[in-house]
């Protein structure tokens, strides 16, 4: 049964990159697709160059956010708990922010993720930190802190951007962070995106156990041999990094570390195990095909698929809080 | 080989800032259910949890038997710790649950699996019509049952369990009870029972717990001799003989402990 979901998910996941393929400013039929793949003019080169390497990125970037919200939702034990609405995401967007705005002796592909990585993992102690400090211990409290966290952060990002932006850094490639854009990488950096990406994700999938034992409660979990501190600390700074990674090439994409997890482990079942692979499948479907929407609903203009995403996100948010609110 | 399986040696416990328990010395024997009973409050669920290595004790040791070195796998691999009210967060289904209990004691990282089962204890505690259910969609009985199953899926020595017939009928009561004893050779238990009549019948030695110490630690036909537990309630009990055994009944009394 398990296998059958798994090959269900890598269906779903060849048909999105398919989609993916398809959609854009001048959209393709399958069959043109195929075509365009085998050939060698410009058009075929632009697919190939061009709108390939787009779709991979878009979906690695869903692949790392629906897993990082599975990781945050089970150590936080709960459903509603995403990288975008406890600060992780919009501290990644900061870092990235000052990375690009700030004259820094390193170069872009290193700085970039190395500022957004120290934003989210910083923002997401922070939330904790003040949660902790106001004694909230129920998740609603947390998300609160984060919703103020992210707030923050978020005037400063502004802030820096009208400050620090000039002719020579255009104000346009900051505000791409804010509203979540995916950018299109040079094959080259595709690979250095999906190695460190795969790095990440194979790492999260070592966690899946202990993510299983947290869910049976915090004593049950230290009998069954769980370092709490360190396995807690562990799976944030792990989240963080691949959201990180996700922001430094997708921007704040909110909603799809909400969404996805739940889905998965509609699909799939309760345990990690399963619900991550299940994650990072249906979060690299998602964000390929709304990738694709994004570029094909407004041509030539591209419409932020952060948009996209969270106009499906804040409702499908409400129904999870009503799900959860009633348990 | 040592005959206790765990000992307590000069437990002292705090929780927020208030001492529960005070120099407790309690050794648990192979093959034994030990019962604990105690009013609320008394500092049985903190003595558990120290037992489980889930709570560190603020002075005193904990011995594992056949456990040199006491971190946290030893432990995993010696105690099974059953909360109160124990319940899984996310919707597993009793198979599943029973499978991470295999996994007890093995490696937190990777995809390993489940170590072979030598005991089913879905089919020792009547879950197989329940296997495939959500655990979260079962009554309250059978989660009880459920949660008992996983404690006793990981094969440890030793169960430390906190009420874990509390949610039964008493039916149920009684058959979890019987299992345990039929058990005792493959795990000793250390349960948590308000029941005293329960823990007469079928534990094999009763400890007292009161205010934080351990004031008696014997077999029920001694135990129900004395006025121990009469003090320890604050109530006075009717000793009524049945059956080769004794059963208490409460009478109406002050309300206060004698201690």
């Amino acid at each position: 049964m398990t296998f059958v979901r798994i090959l269900c998910a890598a269906g779903l996941l060849g048909a999105a990159l398919g989609a993916g393929l398809c959609l854009g400013s001048e959209p393709l039929s399958p069959g043109d697709l195929v075509a365009a793949l085998g050939g060698d003019d410009v058009f075929a080169r632009l697919l190939r160059d061009w709108r390939l390497p787009r779709v991979l990125a878009a979906g690695l970037i869903g692949a790392l956010l629906g897993v990082s919200g599975t990781m945050f939702q089970g150590v936080f034990r709960n459903p509603l708990a995403e990288p975008f609405l406890l600060g992780s995401a919009p501290g990644a967007a900061l870092g990235a922010t000052v990375a690009i705005l700030l004259p820094l002796p390193l170069p872009p592909l290193v700085a970039l993720p190395a500022f957004a990585f120290c934003g989210a993992f910083g923002a997401t102690l922070l939330v904790l930190g003040l949660a902790r400090a106001l004694g909230v211990r129920e998740i609603a409290g947390l998300l609160l802190a984060g919703v103020a966290v992210s707030a923050f952060l978020a005037a400063t990002r502004s802030f820096l951007m009208l400050s620090l932006s000039d002719e020579t850094i255009g104000l346009q490639v900051v505000l791409s962070w804010t509203m979540g854009g995916v950018q299109t990488p040079f094959w080259s950096e595709l690979a250095g995106f999906a190695a460190l990406a795969a790095v990440g994700l194979a790492l999260a999938f070592g966690c899946a156990h202990g993510l299983d034992l947290l869910g049976l409660g915090e004593d049950a979990a230290v009998n069954m041999g769980l370092d709490l501190r360190r396995f807690t600390l562990g799976v944030l700074t792990l989240a963080s990094a691949l959201v990180a990674l996700a922001v430094t090439w997708g921007g704040t994409i909110g909603f799809i570390g909400l969404i996805v997890p739940y889905l998965a482990r509609l699909w799939g079942g309760a345990r990690h195990s399963i619900s991550m692979p299940l994650a990072a499948m249906i979060g690299a479907a998602t964000m390929m095909l709304l990738d694709g929407v994004a570029r094909a609903a407004l041509p030539p203009a591209e419409i932020p698929v952060g948009l996209l995403t969270a106009l499906l996100g804040a409702p499908f948010f409400l129904v999870i809080l009503a799900k959860w609110s009633r348990r | 080989m040592s005959e206790d399986i765990a000992s307590l040696e000069g437990i002292a416990a705090h929780l927020g800032g208030r001492t529960v328990l005070d120099d407790v010395r309690l050794a648990v024997r192979r093959g034994e259910l030990l019962a604990v009973v105690g009013p609320n409050g008394a500092g049985k669920s903190t003595l558990l949890k120290v037992l489980a290595g889930v709570t560190p004790p603020l002075r005193g040791s904990v011995t594992l038997a056949g456990e040199g070195h006491r971190d946290r796998a030893a432990w995993a691999r010696t105690v099974a710790y059953l909360p109160q009210a124990f319940a899984p967060y996310w919707r597993l289904t009793v198979r599943e649950l029973v499978a991470l209990g295999r996994r007890r004691g093995g490696p937190l990282y990777g995809f390993a699996s489940p170590s072979p089962a030598g005991f089913d204890p879905i089919a020792a505690l009547g879950l197989e019509p329940f296997a495939e259910r959500v655990v979260q969609d079962l009554s309250g009985g059978e989660r009880a049952r459920a949660a008992l199953a996983w404690a006793l899926a990981g094969g440890t020595p030793l169960l430390a369990a906190d009420e874990p017939i509390a949610a039964l009928d008493p039916a149920q009561q009684i058959r979890s009870l019987e299992l345990l004893r039929n058990l005792r050779d493959r795990v000793a238990s250390v349960v948590v029972l308000h029941d005293l009549n329960l823990a007469l019948r079928y534990a094999d030695r009763i400890a007292v717990i009161a205010e934080g110490r351990c004031i008696a630690c014997a077999p029920p036909d001694e135990l129900v001799v004395g006025d121990i537990l009469d003090r320890v309630f604050g109530l006075c009990f009717a000793r009524v003989s049945w059956n080769s055994g004794t059963l208490l009944a409460p009478l109406p009394s002050s309300g206060t402990t004698g201690l």
